[in-house]
């Protein structure tokens, strides 16, 4: 039934999504074909349009659900071909084992490849990342710098700071050295990454086979998929646990903080020059609000402290004024008492 | 047998039924407006810089003359132990006729880069119990503390016992140096001088990074794909925002508490070994002789529970409870089985001691 009130579904457009599908899954090496693009281009363009009807906190966990899906499903034309292989296994007197093993092996070239500097939007390990993996490291540091900018910011490192603004300068100079290191950190947490790829796929592939032995069968994409991503995981978990990953991990993080410090204290330069009030002296001002905060704290603590003694000094004397009292009324019985 | 039981033919279909699906259920996702949390009535009773105490509502009547004070984390928001109706620890405990009171530690910005842990502890932490004590006439109170909170809550109780009458910990980190700790694992290497010296306040987002990248293709990968599984449902896609919201809002950590803490506690592993110094005074857990519970979740992959059994041996007391649920973490919270079995554990184990 059509739904004509869902401002995100559009049958004309769906169904032209189907025939694109069915046209490149059909293909063998229907990964690179052109439908797959056409396909891949007409999810962006149907998202552009949709994304500004949805709320704006909801907007994070929407590219989440679309990105990982895409990611995944772009995959998919792998598998058809596996697939479609091992389905005509038997005729081709080949064994499912060696086309799954094949094509395990090719997967894992195709990391190889990306790793070698592949960077196109539908290399292999760009996929596997979409759909498994969604944040890339460098993405904390702003990303990567393309070839032209790369050359300028090692040109610029490569020069010497002189002249009057050389103070300046070499603060730059250290904000892109660091930055620098961070992509080269980046980097090789992204190599890693792609290890631990190869390491689940052939995890991936002692778990069906396995699953062949027990007879146990796959019966859909979604199924695959989700044991591809156990294998992900578990291959990454034994690897958080490692010493390596630990020395990696805070490298990175400790060389990101240092970054963005820099960088910041370049903009505070900058700032100053324009006459404006930085971070800087901001810091001066809750350097002393905190010390005068403090001095209060204190001082309401004391206040407090001396009313408590003043209240238990006010009881005390009320107590012996009582005794006193009590004291007089006696001795005055008494005096009575002798009278009488 | 070859397990692939999949038509190669059928592949399209199941692609184009999946993004079908998808795209219909973006409209049950779009449709849900503003995503509530928090739903149980409170009132604020006392507000300090950008802490607030709460207090809520009695939903029966008040058996336990004992307000039990809850002490949440610095990372992430409280209202975990309140996420909606059928959900709510704090729902759990009103309804069995405790009196609830919560700090709200608010979200720190540049202002707050100084304050440490002594200001969280020994500053608005006791100054909360002292409200709370005023107001009811009281010597003591119980204190329940969550995840990091339930480490302030024991360091705060070794401090201040003679305020405490009953210390409840839950998902509470005591040994930071177990084996299966991935946590303090990231962060053993982490240059913490150079994060903070460098930030000030350090940013929520990399916090939300640490947490995530504990098990990536879980938390940012399948859980996506599978939600598609129940967007025709608005019910369960409101639950899942519900959870998407609060692992997202994390406040930035103050700086200068950050430094204590990870130094202190994750990379020096100081609590076990009966060294924390706050505000100049050492922490003992051995002094602490009142009863306590400890609660730990058996499948928790932020804190193992090995991390919060150790407790056992640090105390001094001698009535000292241990209580595992099965599950996770936040699951502890939110669980439906947590629901029936975490309130009534607690104000049982309350009342026992009243």
């Amino acid at each position: 039934m059509e739904d004509n009130t869902n401002p995100f579904f559009s049958p004309e457009w769906l169904e032209l999504q189907r025939r694109y599908l069915e046209s490149f899954t059909a293909k063998p090496g229907g990964h690179d074909s052109p439908e797959r693009e056409e396909w891949q281009r007409a999810l962006d363009q149907w998202w552009a349009s949709v994304r500004p009807l949805i709320p704006e906190e909801s907007k994070p966990v929407f590219d989440s659900i679309l990105g990982r899906s895409r990611g995944f499903y772009s995959l998919s034309t792998q598998f058809s071909e596996m697939l479609r292989e091992i389905a005509g296994a038997a005729d081709a007197g080949e064994e499912w084992q060696s086309i799954l093993h094949r094509h395990i092996k090719r997967m894992k070239t195709r990391f190889d490849e990306s790793a070698g500097g592949d960077n196109s939007p539908t290399s292999f390990s760009d996929a596997w990342e979409q759909a498994f993996v969604p944040i890339p490291p460098d993405e904390l540091f702003g990303g990567q710098l393309g070839d032209d900018l790369q050359q300028f910011n090692d040109r610029l490192l490569s020069l010497p700071g002189i002249g009057p603004f050389r103070e300046e300068y070499e603060k730059v100079r250290e904000s892109m050295r660091l930055w620098q290191a961070g992509q080269e950190k980046c980097r090789e947490y992204r190599d890693v990454l792609s290890r631990l790829g190869k390491e689940a796929l052939d995890r991936l592939e002692e778990k069906i086979l396995q699953m062949g032995r027990k007879n146990r069968s796959i019966n859909s994409l979604r199924e695959f998929y989700d044991i591809w991503s156990e294998s992900n995981e578990e291959v990454f978990s034994k690897y958080v646990e490692s010493e390596e990953y630990s020395i990696l991990y805070g490298e990175m993080i400790s060389l990101l903080m240092e970054f963005r410090g820099q960088s910041r204290a370049v903009l505070q330069d900058f700032y100053k020059q324009l006459d404006i009030p930085a971070g800087r002296e901001m810091k001066n001002i809750l350097d002393s609000q905190q010390v005068l905060q403090d001095a209060l704290r204190h001082n309401e603590k004391e206040q407090q402290e001396l009313r408590s003694t003043i209240e238990d000094l006010r009881r005390e004397l009320k107590q012996l004024r009582d005794d006193m009292d009590a004291l007089g009324d006696e001795d005055k019985g008494s005096r009575r008492g002798k009278r009488s | 047998m070859n397990p692939f039981n999949i038509d190669p033919e059928s592949i399209p279909a199941e692609i184009h039924a999946y993004y079908s699906r998808l795209v219909r259920g973006f409209d049950t996702l779009s449709g849900l407006g503003d995503i509530e949390v928090g739903p149980t009535p409170k009132d604020a009773v006392y507000s300090e810089d950008k802490i607030v105490l709460y207090r809520y509502r009695a939903r029966a009547e008040v058996l336990n003359p004992v307000p039990i004070l809850i002490v949440y984390a610095l990372v992430n928001r409280p209202y975990m132990a309140d996420l909606e109706e059928g959900r709510s620890l704090i729902r759990g405990l009103l309804d069995r006729g405790l009196d609830v009171y919560l700090i709200d530690w608010g979200y720190p910005d540049e202002s707050d880069c100084h304050l440490s842990l002594n200001d969280y502890i020994n500053g608005y932490l006791d100054r909360c119990v002292d409200v709370i004590l005023a107001a009811h006439d009281l010597d003591r109170i119980n204190v329940l503390g969550i995840c990091q909170g339930g480490t302030f809550s024991l360091c705060y109780t070794a401090l201040h016992q003679a305020k405490v009458k009953n210390l409840i910990t839950t998902v509470t980190p005591v040994d930071f140096h177990t084996r299966h700790d991935l946590l303090s694992h990231l962060v053993r290497h982490v240059d913490v001088d150079q994060c903070v010296d460098s930030m000030g306040n350090i940013p929520g987002e990399f916090l939300n990074w640490l947490f995530l990248m504990l098990k990536p293709f879980r938390l940012m990968g399948k859980k996506y794909v599978d939600l598609v599984d129940i967007l025709d449902d608005p019910d369960q896609a409101a639950n899942f925002l519900r959870m998407e919201k609060w692992i997202f809002d994390s406040p930035d950590q103050a700086g200068e508490a950050f430094r204590d803490f990870v130094k202190q506690f994750y990379q020096e592993n100081r609590l076990v070994k009966g060294s924390i110094e706050i505000g100049g005074k050492t922490v003992d857990l051995e002094q602490i002789t009142i009863p306590v519970m400890n609660i730990f979740a058996r499948d928790d992959h932020i804190v193992p529970s090995d991390a919060s059994k150790a407790l056992a041996g640090c105390l001094g007391t001698e009535d000292y409870t241990e209580l595992e649920f099965p599950g996770g973490h936040i699951g502890l919270y939110v669980s439906a089985r947590s629901q029936q079995l975490l309130p009534p554990a607690i104000a049982d184990w309350i009342e026992a001691r009243t």
